[in-house]
């Protein structure tokens, strides 16, 4: 079952039955080390039981869950899926004091280490039940952070939050990835949120991954292939040099403006449009958006 | 699992329901000590109330000891049922046996870590209540005696009867999420657990004893009828008449394989059911259990012979006493008799199937449990 490897979390054809309603049907993606990996889909499609199901809560009807470390290990995999699991009767030093009991690690500085690094080291003797969502999402994070996890898995973190909690959690998660490495699993149903976080996504429809995909390719529409418009004096100039880059280009009189579409690299071709004379006074690159993309992709509403 | 079951005891260190179950069982018994001085020796007098010297012989001030140390067989189930829940009920409201989970921990482990602890707990509770309970007598007056430590073997013995409780309150606590079911489920199985016990209890009689009643009664009216105190037709009505069915009744059918499988009807054997054991089996303490006496006094038969008994007859003989069938003709018969010692082993065998029953079972429910 467990393997190194550059992925971190490898799911194959899982399947999940709840009696005769099929909840996952042979989904399969990857996670690679090291990214911040976003399940986006609408209500029901199956995001929190693949988050059980990786997380170990639940087991899967078929299929498998490899990963790319020794997951045995206790808390080399943290998880925060839906509410936070905390001693609502007990302060927060004293709910990472009792992770690291569960976690049978030794308490020391790193309790206070960790309540900082997630912004409660302040809170004293003040009880978890007192503290607002965006604390106790961050405190369910630290607690999910005690064991040095490989993997955090974050279902909906943001839910619920006030635009201050929601920065808060983005800078915290952007954090603990860059800073210690850790490879987050997260699914939010805020995708402009999603967006500005994951480096990867899977486009999770009806118990099934239809499409993983990469930020950067995203921002291509998935293709590499870029829409542009560009607005000058002289398209009769223009045309032809899109044309010789490969591009399909097109004038719209009534607007003025040529429509450029395919593969190609923006300042290469600017370059070239200024070699040959053609001033160019304004670009306008239509990129995809996360929420317009799943749209597209799963058609419908952005329910997701 | 020692991981978790430091966290386990952690918890129950700073939970201050446990303080306060903790705290009842060291008051309760010295106030209950207190109460018995008092009503020993109260005296209300033409000038008022006054308090009497206390005079107890050696077989008293053992029951006292006895009598108000096992009460925390009535005494602490309701609020350990409490405890329990509450305690348990928490983790899942707080989401932390799926944190358990998460974090690595197998089904297994959490559940039995979850038993152990509430098993020491319940222990220390009984164990804090018996020594409060010592302290008390003493305390108050009466005295302690431990008849020579032989009270401790029956003080084990209910605590592992109360330890089924026990288990069978954690095995609920942890199979219904819903916090309100196992405390209202735990706290009936508390309150009737005492009213369970009296009424199994009742039906303690082993089968052989009426057989042996039966056979001797028998034997007795026949000897009774060669000496002419009764009819040969009368013994053969009796004989026929009044058979085991007759004396032990449906009831008996039913309510004696539950006392014989189950620890229920310890309160009944030990005399521990409160103020119910004082009225109803005095104030000494005592070292058999003898079932001649209920036995006989619900023979009806009994009536029906003496109304027919030729007592000029009875009146003749001077050895009359040997041939009359009374309670003391049972004394010497072996199934009449139980000896605690032997009831001790049978009673703690029957606590640790009894828990391991109930705690498996919980066991296979929590394994397949969907932890949301």
């Amino acid at each position: 079952m467990s393997e190194t490897g550059d992925f971190i979390i490898k799911v194959k054809d899982v399947s999940k039955d709840y009696g005769k309603f099929r909840a996952l049907e042979s989904m399969s993606f990857t996670v690679p080390k090291g990214s911040i990996y976003g399940l986006v889909g609408r209500n029901g499609a199956g995001k929190t039981t693949i988050m059980r199901i990786i997380s170990g809560l639940q087991k899967p009807t078929g299929g498998t869950v490899e990963y790319g470390f020794d997951h045995k290990k206790l808390g080399k995999v943290g998880a925060l899926v839906e509410l936070p699991s905390i001693y609502s009767n007990q302060s927060a030093r004293e709910n990472l004091i009792f992770q690291y009991i569960n976690l049978g690690l030794k308490i020391d500085g790193s309790v206070d280490k960790i309540l900082n690094f997630v912004g409660l080291g302040n809170t004293g003797s003040k009880k978890a039940g007192k503290f607002s969502l965006g604390m106790r999402q961050r405190l369910g994070i630290a607690m999910a952070m005690a064991g040095n996890p490989e993997v955090l898995i974050l279902d909906e973190p943001i839910n619920g939050l006030d635009p201050q909690g929601i920065i808060q959690i983005r800078d915290l998660l952007i954090k603990l990835n860059k800073e210690k490495g850790v490879t987050i699993i997260i699914s939010s149903h805020i995708l402009s949120e999603l967006s500005k976080l994951a480096t990867d996504f899977a486009f999770v429809e009806s118990g099934k991954v239809v499409q993983e995909i990469k930020a950067e390719d995203l921002e291509t529409d998935g293709t590499g292939s870029l829409e542009t418009e560009f607005y000058t004096g002289t398209p009769e100039k223009l045309i032809p040099v899109l044309t010789a880059k490969g591009l399909k280009a097109t004038f719209d009189s009534k607007s003025g403006i040529v429509h450029a579409k395919g593969y190609y690299n923006l300042t290469n071709v600017v370059l070239a449009a200024n070699e040959a004379g053609v001033n160019i006074a304004r670009v306008v690159t239509k990129e995809t958006d996360l929420e317009t993309y799943f749209v597209k992709l799963v058609g419908g509403e952005s329910n997701a | 699992m020692p991981k978790l079951l430091y966290f386990e005891f952690r918890r129950i260190i700073k939970s201050v329901f446990f303080w306060i179950v903790a705290a009842y069982s060291v008051v309760w018994p010295i106030l209950t000590a207190v109460f018995y001085r008092v009503i020993l020796t109260l005296e209300f007098t033409d000038t008022g109330v006054t308090l009497n010297k206390l005079h107890l012989s050696q077989g008293e001030v053992k029951f006292f000891t006895w009598f108000i140390a096992i009460a925390f067989i009535t005494e602490l189930p309701k609020f350990v049922a409490l405890f329990t829940c509450l305690h348990l009920g928490r983790d899942y409201s707080d989401g932390i046996v799926r944190n358990k989970i998460i974090a690595g921990h197998s089904r297994a482990s959490i559940y039995f870590s979850y038993l152990i602890t509430q098993i020491c707990a319940s222990t220390f509770f009984c164990v804090v209540y018996i020594a409060s309970a010592m302290l008390g007598v003493a305390i108050a007056g009466i005295g302690v005696d431990v008849n020579g430590g032989e009270m401790f073997g029956r003080f084990a013995t209910g605590i592992a009867v109360f330890l089924v409780m026990t288990v069978t309150f954690s095995v609920l606590a942890v199979i219904f999420r819903k916090r309100a079911l196992p405390i209202i489920l735990s706290i009936l199985i508390a309150m009737m657990s005492n009213a369970a016990a009296t009424v199994i209890g009742m039906y303690n009689t082993p089968s052989k004893a009426y057989d042996d009643y039966i056979s001797l009664r028998n034997e007795k009216l026949e000897a009774m009828a060669e000496e002419g105190f009764l009819s040969d037709a009368f013994v053969k009505k009796v004989e026929k008449d009044y058979g085991k069915d007759k004396l032990t009744g449906i009831p008996w059918k039913i309510f004696h394989p539950v006392y014989v499988v189950s620890p229920i009807g310890f309160e009944v054997d030990y005399g521990a059911s409160g103020f119910t054991s004082l009225m109803s089996g005095g104030s000494e303490y005592i070292t058999t259990i003898d079932y001649s006496f209920s036995i006989f006094y619900s023979d009806e038969s009994q009536d029906l012979i003496w109304q027919n008994v030729n007592m000029s007859k009875v009146g003749e003989l001077e050895n009359a006493g040997d041939i009359i069938f009374t309670p003391d003709s049972l004394e010497k018969v072996d199934s009449m008799h139980s000896d605690f010692n032997k009831l001790n082993g049978i009673y703690i065998g029957k606590s640790i199937i009894w828990a391991a029953v109930i705690g498996g079972w919980g066991y296979f429910v929590f394994q397949r449990k969907n932890m949301f």
